[in-house]
């Protein structure tokens, strides 16, 4: 097995003839990237999804009858490599393995495409090494239980994405495994429903790239609301920039620490900020102009500072304001598409779904309308690489045309892949009746 | 949609006694809908009835509204509503996930931006509801959220109500699905009088259509296409372009927040008398609305600069919601979208027509009128609006 992965590696880096060894090690940037904890082997409670026999074709079941994807998810500054089973006799999905690991830019910096490529070609090989050995720590050879390799195909940062592309048509070629091109959206929403056990909900997607409400209608995921500029996580992104919090392990995690200086007894003050929603759309990009302006003016108190008159404002003020002016936003456009639909429960997924302010104020909104919150911690929320596997495992076992690629024909990223242009062929067909 | 805790949302503080209880139309997103029957206050001399409260004035410029009293509002809904004595509250309620200053604020200023909006469209002969009154409450005198559950912070308890007409009829939206259903069979709609937001259990096929819907499941339920559609697609482009002219963009069009007070449920070939039907159709929900500039061109000096004195972005923006609304909600409607836009156009073609009558014949008859010009660049707009979204396949 060892030289299989020398072969990957190899070529990793003759795709990226500029990085070279010694000048990896000694650059800043890839030494600075932070692990998460390991994820613990529990069984996900799945909905009810026989999968169709006629498509059996496509893949072949390992020795123990149990179907199992890998994988490989590197769209933004996060690489991630997932091990999916699907046992028939259960009916259960389980995550086997789901190793993660995040590129961290310096203080003051965002992410930048071609550090980002460097970190993930460093890292993808050690991934799945240490994917296939955690799901399966007495084989040889993992490598002969896997059915199929998913791998991200958009949308996202072009260089991340090809660097994890090519590790995906590597290891197909190598263990002659089909390939299987996911979007990255539709895998957020299949890993939070297959997760959450939540059959039909309005989805919240929120992350640093993407801000999408998101229902199910007539085969496809309808995107009723998205943001017109830029993304929630990256206005959160820009901000910690601006005012110096640290990108580790996620400058939106700090603005979150911030904020939760808020307490009854001592309260933060609330700055108004510009709110902006249009019908189901919302914007971000002139809140965070005016935001950046506010810490310009002499109201404003550096780090360190006392607080003189009740004007001035603090970091942490910033932060609390910030917060409850764009997750009121966000609540409301998924509130008027529950409305809409006349849906219930609603699911939020990304990397910014994980703030636990914005899950309490979704759930005080669910609450009113009489639904249910589902939410998940980080391990599912943020990018992982089971969501790849998970929806690449539906896209298998329901063989969608569109996923299921024909050698490695067809596996060239897109940057710009929206999630209304994935077929949902594992979803029923079904208009969705108005009924609240 | 009901667990086993919730009790359902409890009437504004204003209506928390009134006789029959108001009964909840919709919950929509932002706002309570009640319907209040007020038949029972018939008496001129029913001064315990609460007054509204208006804590609003209406911008320079604008009349402000007339405002009634609950027993005044009897009288005035008689002449409106065939004797049948009911209204609309619209009731903005506090959201206990925002932060109570800014739910204020946003509670606020919204309720008066709707009153504004709708007052001004109701003189630009636009058909939407009549204001009625606003009133609006504080934690202290009210009592809103009281039986939603006993954690409600009590800072954040303030609401809103806009008085309002009642429309008769249905939503467009409904319109166009219960035409599109092949199960719905025609007698069980004819003359059913439906609410604001008119909902599906409330209908008797519903049920049935619920069981011939898993049969069919893999069938694909397109938008009926007929001239009774079509003509309602086209009605509605005219009244969107004529609340442009008027300077009001609606911001939330949406299928639901269009009403059409008289459905015709037969189709065009069942029966000749219908080919003459005409849709009335009342715009409603002015929730997001925002009011600019009417557009003015003066056809005496032809400058071009005149076609500029309008703003394009912002209803392009409008425009574009609906079209996202109708292909979002009703599969293959794509002729119809087709429709509103022939339809918006060509009300500014009227505009021409009838100012040029006015002006007595001003230059040659071969250029395109000066609102013909505003309808055009609003449709360019539109283009470069469409292309906006983000990670667009065929943009970048």
């Amino acid at each position: 097995m060892r030289s299989f992965f020398n072969v990957i590696a190899v070529a990793l880096f003759v795709s990226s003839p500029k990085v070279k060894f010694g000048a990896s090690r000694s650059s800043p940037y890839l030494i600075m990237t932070s692990t998460d904890p390991p994820c613990p082997l529990e069984p996900i409670h799945n909905l009810p999804l026989p999968p169709p026999s006629h498509f059996s074709h496509l893949y072949t079941p390992n020795s123990s009858n149990q179907t199992v994807v890998l994988g490989i998810e590197g769209s933004a500054n996060k690489v991630g490599v997932g091990v999916l089973s699907y046992d028939p006799s259960t009916q259960t999905y389980q995550t086997l393995s789901n190793p993660r690991k995040t590129y961290v830019s310096p203080v003051g910096f965002g992410f930048l495409p071609k550090e980002t490529s460097w970190h993930h070609q460093a890292h993808v090989v050690g991934l799945v090494r240490a994917a296939l050995s955690e799901a399966y720590p007495e084989d040889g050879e993992p490598q002969r239980n896997l059915s199929a390799i998913a791998f991200t195909l958009g949308p996202g940062m072009g260089g991340p994405l090809r660097s994890c592309a090519i590790a995906a048509r590597t290891l197909s070629l190598l263990w002659n495994l089909p390939l299987i091109a996911v979007n990255h959206c539709i895998a957020h929403i299949e890993m939070g429903r297959v997760a959450t056990s939540s059959s039909d909900p309005v989805v919240l997607y929120v992350s640093g790239g993407n801000t999408q409400v998101i229902a199910y209608s007539d085969g496809r995921y309808r995107i009723f609301g998205e943001t017109i500029d830029i993304a929630v996580g990256n206005c959160l992104d820009r901000f910690a920039r601006v005012v110096g919090l640290s990108n580790d392990p996620s400058p939106g995690y700090n603005i979150e620490l911030e904020a939760r200086k808020h307490t009854l007894e001592n309260p933060l003050k609330f700055v108004e900020l510009p709110y902006v929603v249009k019908g189901m759309d919302v914007s971000f990009s002139g809140l965070l102009t005016n935001i950046e302006e506010l810490t310009k003016s002499t109201n404003f108190v550096k780090e360190g500072q006392e607080k003189e008159r009740e004007e001035q404002f603090t970091v942490a003020d910033l932060c609390y304001s910030l917060q409850e002016t764009i997750f009121a936003m966000l609540v409301e456009i998924t509130e008027r598409t529950m409305a809409h639909c006349g849906q219930s429960s609603v699911l939020v997924v990304g990397g910014v779904g994980c703030n636990k302010r914005l899950q309490d104020m979704l759930a005080l909104m669910v609450q009113d309308r009489g639904g249910t919150l589902c939410a998940m911690d980080h391990r599912y929320c943020i990018d992982n690489g089971a969501m790849i596997a998970q929806a690449g495992m539906f896209g298998l076992q329901y063989g969608s045309e569109s996923m299921c690629l024909k050698g490695v024909e067809g596996s060239e990223c897109t940057q710009r892949f929206r999630t209304d242009q994935v077929e949902v062929v594992w979803r029923p067909k079904t208009r969705r009746k108005h009924i609240s | 949609m009901s667990t086993s805790e919730w009790f359902g949302p409890s009437p504004p503080p204003e209506l928390i006694s009134h006789e029959p209880p108001p009964k909840l139309l919709s919950q929509g997103a932002e706002a309570r809908v009640w319907l209040v029957d007020i038949s029972s206050i018939r008496n001129d001399d029913a001064t315990d009835a609460p007054p509204i409260k208006a804590n609003v004035s209406v911008g320079s410029g604008i009349n402000a509204p007339k405002l009634y009293s609950l027993s005044q509002l009897s009288s005035v809904s008689k002449d409106t509503d065939n004797n049948k004595m009911i209204f609309i509250c619209k009731e903005r309620f506090s959201k206990k996930y925002r932060h109570p200053q800014l739910d204020v604020s946003l509670t606020k200023s919204r309720t008066k931006a709707e009153a504004r909006c709708l007052i001004r469209c109701k003189k630009a002969d636009v058909p939407c509801p009549t204001v009625f009154g606003i009133g609006q409450w504080s934690a202290s005198d009210g009592k809103v959220g009281e039986r939603n559950s006993g954690t409600t912070n009590p800072a954040a308890a303030s609401s809103s109500c806009l008085f309002l007409e009642h429309i008769n009829g249905c939503t467009i939206r409904h319109y166009f699905e219960e035409r599109s259903n092949p199960a719905t069979e025609k007698s069980e709609l004819t003359g059913e009088p439906h609410a604001k937001r008119a909902r599906c259990e409330e209908d008797p096929s519903d049920s049935a259509n619920s069981d011939t819907n898993q049969a069919q499941v893999q069938d694909r339920i397109t938008t009926k296409i007929d001239s009774h559609t079509l003509v309602v697609a086209h009605t509605l482009g005219t009244l969107v372009a004529k609340m442009h002219a008027a300077g009001i963009i609606h911001g939330d069009l949406t299928t639901s927040n269009i009403m059409l007070r008289n459905p015709s449920w037969t189709s065009a070939e069942d029966n000749d008398n219908n080919s003459s039907w005409e849709p009335q159709l009342v715009l409603i929900d002015f929730g997001l609305a925002t009011s600019t500039a009417p557009v003015q061109v003066n056809n005496n000096n032809n400058n071009k600069q005149n076609k500029q004195q309008h703003n394009a972005e912002d209803k392009a923006v409008d425009l574009y919601v609906l079209e996202r609304a109708f292909l979002s909600t009703h599969p293959e409607s794509e002729m119809l979208v087709e429709q509103v836009w022939k339809g918006y156009q060509s009300h500014y073609q009227g505009m021409d027509d009838e100012s040029e009558m006015k002006t007595e014949d001003v230059g040659d008859t071969n250029s395109i009128g000066a609102y013909s010009c505003v309808a055009n660049s609003v449709m360019n707009r539109l283009e470069q609006v469409r292309l906006r979204g983000r990670k667009r396949e065929y943009f970048g």
